[in-house]
């Protein structure tokens, strides 16, 4: 049997499945999907715009913000019980495991493609100032948050199996990571101390060069394709130690099911 | 003639720990992080020889808790071996249980695409093969309906239709045999017996003695996780029902 064939084949059937059974249930269905993240940023805006002086920019700015640290946190929390929930398929046969890791992670970036879809009809209304160059720029930090979720996720579904609780313990950390990301403020607003403070978080990096490609291409500096092709490389290492530490022990996955 | 050999196992041994207390959550970690004391090591499999030919049957015999299982899920590729080898020549398609990753909620149609691809194949085969594995399991009518609605005599004739449509030289069976209707049983014989012919090989566990002795050219009997006993199966089966 063409066994190359079949790990693309059993990638698309777990995440169709996935995918299916995630929303099979609910009546409003796939509508969820962009529900959410929408909900959530209804209620920063009006709780921000009314709090503080916003420009209409402001709420592209946030939305933009809020699908991306969405698409974070369903990555992880995804990629997280990835195993956990295929444990009875992983105790009766052996196939490649990291693909239901990878399969998990992609229903997040297809929830993610959806919601960017709807942040273009936003957009449509308001100002968008892109180009070539910045949707380039753009996939670039998206295509390293993409790594950094996978090196991530190779890493705690391992931990996920071992430990049960590790996910109230992300759940903690994913909170966060979402306040010391600058999803609904902007950078400049902060302490420099506190600054400093997000400026390491990786998130901060990528939000800021996609936004500077979305939202204002026209300000794109060679430093910041320099901060981009730093942060891609780095997001690289990063899955690249997830998948090592993942085929180390996932040998003996089945033995701690 | 000197045949192949489909499967040599080579001074296999398999230990687990197991925690004298279940540690499953960070805290009962925290709480004495360096203690890894706390197991007892359990030797599932001592010392395991075994070759099997290509095209022969295989049963292994014992008592619950000897090993059986182990051995399978070593030959199958879930548990890695502590000691020694396992070499297997040509495709192995273990079914510890049928109907691996099968969900009640989907439709017969979509469970079959997901158990076989679960199984190993690539959906084009399964599309081939479809017809087929819809006509052996007799479900046609209610290909659209959830499997949760079928009856479970109806899922594991669908799950064995399934099965012995994977174009594999070694299949692994874990007490899969006596399913359906007599009907359908017989017409199960009738697969084996094909597949045999065709000079597959089985290595099963079995509780069934009349199938061991009429289905098996050898038979192996597994106590403390050590084979104990090899031979013609009658003899095998012998031995195991004195002691």
């Amino acid at each position: 049997m063409n066994r190359h064939g079949n790990n693309i084949d059993l990638w698309k059937e777990f995440f169709v499945t996935d995918f299916k059974l995630r929303y099979k249930h609910s009546t409003l269905g796939l509508l969820w999907v962009i529900f959410k993240p929408l909900a959530l940023f209804t209620v920063l805006y009006f709780v921000w715009s009314s709090l503080f002086k916003t420009g209409p920019e402001f709420a592209l700015y946030l939305l933009l913000g809020v699908i991306t640290i969405n698409f974070f946190n369903e990555g992880i929390n995804f990629g997280l019980q990835a195993l956990f929930n295929k444990a009875h398929i992983i105790m009766k046969i052996n196939f490649p495991r990291e693909v239901v890791v990878f399969s998990s992670v992609s229903i997040a970036v297809i929830n993610f493609i959806i919601n960017l879809g709807i942040f273009t009809v936003f957009a449509a209304f308001g100002s968008l100032h892109t180009n070539f160059e910045g949707l380039l720029l753009a996939f670039v930090s998206l295509l390293s948050l993409l790594l950094i979720i996978l090196g991530i996720s190779l890493f705690l579904s391992i931990q996920a199996v071992k430990f049960h609780d590790i996910r109230h313990l992300v759940e903690l950390l994913l909170q966060l990571v979402f306040w010391s990301s600058p999803v609904i403020y902007q950078l400049e607003v902060l302490p420099e101390t506190m600054r400093n403070l997000v400026l390491l978080n990786p998130l901060t990096h990528v939000l800021s060069l996609l936004r500077t490609g979305i939202l204002n291409a026209s300000h794109i500096t060679p430093e910041m394709w320099e901060k981009a092709i730093i942060l891609l490389f780095a997001s690289l290492l990063l899955t690249f130690i997830g998948h090592l530490f993942f085929n180390n022990k996932i040998r003996k996955i089945a033995e701690y099911i | 003639m000197e045949r192949k050999l489909a499967v040599e196992v080579k001074g296999l041994e398999k230990t687990f720990k197991i925690p004298t207390e279940k540690r499953n959550t960070l805290i009962e970690y925290l709480r004495n992080p360096l203690d890894a004391t706390r197991t007892k090591k359990f030797r599932a499999l001592k010392n395991i020889n075994l070759k099997v030919n290509e095209g022969e049957n295989l049963a292994i015999l014992g008592n619950n808790g000897s090993g059986k299982s182990t051995l399978l899920k070593v030959l199958a590729g879930i548990y890695q071996p502590d000691k020694g080898t396992v070499s297997i020549h040509g495709v192995l398609v273990p079914f510890l249980e049928l109907g691996v990753g099968f969900h009640p909620e989907l439709t017969a149609y979509e469970n079959i695409f997901l158990n076989g691809i679960i199984l190993g194949m690539t959906k084009e085969f399964i599309k081939k093969k479809f017809d087929e594995i819809v006509d052996f399991a007799e479900i046609r009518e209610f290909l659209n309906l959830p499997l949760k609605n079928f009856s479970s005599g109806m899922q594991v004739r669908l799950a064995f239709s399934i099965a012995f449509m994977s174009s594999a030289d070694i299949y692994v069976l874990d007490e899969v045999f006596a399913v359906g209707d007599i009907h359908f049983q017989q017409k199960c014989r009738a697969v084996f017996a094909k597949l045999k012919a065709e000079g597959k090989t089985f290595i099963f566990v079995s509780h069934a003695p009349d199938l061991v002795e009429s289905f098996c050219d050898r038979a192996i009997l597994i106590e403390d996780g050590e084979i104990i006993k090899e031979g013609k199966p009658k003899e095998v089966l012998a031995y195991y029902s004195r002691s």
